[in-house]
């Protein structure tokens, strides 16, 4: 059994879904539906924080790895120059092959690509977007606020 | 996204012959050899490169309208930061295209990635010039990501006040939003977080652009000021070039009732706030020349004011330090013709200033037998011309089937 809510404000909204949360059965779910961002919604939905972040994380954590295997092997990869009978790196400009305070700029700039994807991938996955259902059928409630309660029938079972 | 005026159409019209006009003489470029282009010895970097550091400076509001500006919750931002945001992505594409353009051999740009081009040789990570491969690329990207996100709920509604293939567009686009608190709620957590890579993601660009020159010896360029001093800049320009597209786009759009005079007062106190940074940045940058004691760093300055291109140092500094004095007047800031003539003032001024550092500095470096003027030739008139037209072409088609104005930031801040 579906129910759905339609509130024209956000207010009137948020004392319908408190009430709707609050009279909440066992095997319930409730859905909300908003035109822009309702702050509250996850505090009564009692939402855990979204996990987004550590997609940032592990992003830009990857971005710096990235960048400092990237710069630091391919400084070695030209072994003009030998230094005690091992490979040195091509010098240029007399500055060492392996240039950590250069090589940071590349990191930073790394960090911050992977990071910014790694966010989207997170966002993507957790929104569960695309939604190639809701493409081809796109659910609308246009400018209303809605509630949607599922509740499981009692012959499901 | 409702019908625009005639003015909409001459404009995109005569976008679209400027930008014609620089792939026709790119073309010509290309199979005639570069000494069509100024450019000579000394004045290696010349006018392409010019456009490059204008066009990323340009490039740099939109981040910080968007992306700053968000996290400190500036309520005007609200209705610039979708045309900010799609200024920024047009203006780094413009900007992108000049170091393929300034290379002559444009199908060896591949040599800048990070690939072994010849003999095994991969890119010099240690040159400032690699930096900013990586640097203007992830500002793109993550500038791309930032934009397309932020349209994502716009697209959603834009979906269902359209028909046909259009309407079909959106829904694609829109990736199927419903507007749940499934997605709201990593969604807001995305924005936020996106906004604190970019906002960082600002600062570094310009600085790397930056130190394409201060890394360099030549007096005039080797100087510590630089990175802030061109993010300054690049903000300053940026902001008067949103002020250039946002003043006439608010009449064609009819968008009086949602772009308000207040929201342009908050914009042009914005410009006023960089203006006295750049000009504190030039009265430093003088400064440190004359008691740096450095014979080549004075000589430079001084040629700068006083030499073959001093007419140029002085229209910069009227435009970029002077005519934007006039802000402090509430009655000058809140009249839109006057902000908008003095956008493209500052317009001019900050081109000018990019040219100033590259181009006098180049023809007056250390030994008097080096010195060489650069002088303009039609195949750098036309494309720098067809670099403005790509600009405002790519910006008028976004204007007019994408949401100019970011509806559900709107109608939060409303609520």
């Amino acid at each position: 059994m579906t129910q759905e809510y339609l509130l024209s404000d956000e207010h009137s909204f948020m004392e319908k879904l408190e009430e709707v949360v609050n009279a909440r059965q066992p095997g319930d779910r409730i859905t909300t539906y908003t035109p822009l961002p309702v702050h509250g919604i996850d505090d009564v939905l009692r939402e855990p924080a979204t996990l987004v972040r550590v997609y940032s994380m592990v992003g830009a954590i990857a971005g710096i790895l990235t960048a400092f295997w990237l710069t630091v092997f391919t400084s070695q990869r030209f072994p003009i120059i030998e230094v005690v009978g091992q490979a040195a790196g091509l010098v240029v400009g007399g500055k060492p092959p392996i240039s950590f305070l250069a090589y940071c700029v590349i990191a930073f700039e790394l960090a911050v690509l992977f990071g910014s994807i790694g966010t989207l991938i997170g966002f993507l996955l957790l929104g569960r977007l695309p939604n190639i259902i809701h493409v081809l059928d796109p659910k609308d409630y246009g400018n209303q606020f809605a509630i949607v309660l599922e509740r499981p029938d009692a012959n499901d079972d | 996204m409702l019908k625009p005026t005639k003015w909409y159409f001459f404009g995109l019209v005569l976008a679209l012959l400027a930008f014609t006009g620089l792939l026709v003489t790119w073309v010509h470029m290309i199979f005639s050899g570069m000494h069509l282009s100024g450019k000579n010895n000394p004045v290696g970097w010349a006018l392409y490169i010019t456009n490059f550091v204008f066009w990323v400076g340009i490039a740099h509001s939109g981040t910080l309208i968007s992306a700053v500006l968000y996290l400190f919750r500036a309520r005007f931002r609200s209705r610039f930061n979708r045309a900010a945001e799609a200024m920024t992505l047009f203006a780094v594409m413009v900007a992108g295209l000049f170091p393929l353009i300034h290379l002559g051999r444009v199908w060896f740009f591949y040599y800048l990635m990070p690939y072994p081009n010849q003999r095994q040789i991969w890119p010099n990570f240690r040159s400032p010039l690699v930096w900013d491969v990586f640097a203007v690329s992830t500002y793109f990207t993550v500038s791309v990501i930032f934009w397309y996100m932020g349209l994502v709920p716009d697209l959603a509604i834009a979906r269902r006040r359209t028909t046909g293939i259009a309407r079909w567009v959106y829904r694609v686009l829109s990736l199927g939003w419903s507007g749940s608190s499934t997605q709201w709620r990593p969604y807001n957590k995305l924005y936020g977080l996106l906004a604190c890579f970019a906002t960082p993601l600002v600062v570094s660009v310009h600085s790397v652009v930056s130190w394409d020159f201060a890394m360099g010896i030549v007096p005039g360029w080797h100087t510590t000021i630089f990175p802030p001093y061109f993010v300054a800049g690049a903000i300053f320009s940026g902001c008067a070039m949103v002020l250039t597209i946002m003043i006439p786009m608010r009449k064609w759009f009819k968008l009086e009732s949602l772009i308000t005079i207040e929201h342009i007062e908050s914009l042009a106190q914005m410009l006023l706030l960089t203006s006295m940074i750049v000009a504190y940045s030039y009265i430093i940058e003088l400064g440190m020349a004359f008691y740096s004691g450095n014979i080549f760093e004075r000589a430079q300055f001084m040629y700068r004011m006083g030499g073959y291109y001093a007419t140029l140092y002085w229209i910069m500094i009227i435009c970029n330090c002077v005519i934007p004095l006039s802000i402090f007047w509430r009655k000058a800031r809140r009249n839109l013709t006057w902000m908008f003539f003095l956008s493209i003032f500052v317009n001019i001024g900050m081109f000018l200033e990019r040219f100033n550092i590259i181009v006098q500095s180049l023809s007056h470096e250390f030994e008097p037998y080096a010195w060489g003027r650069y002088h303009l030739t039609y195949t750098d008139v036309f494309i720098t011309i067809g670099a403005f037209g790509m600009f405002f072409m790519l910006f008028l088609l976004f204007a007019k089937t994408l949401p100019v104005l970011p509806i559900w930031e709107v109608k939060e801040e409303t609520h």
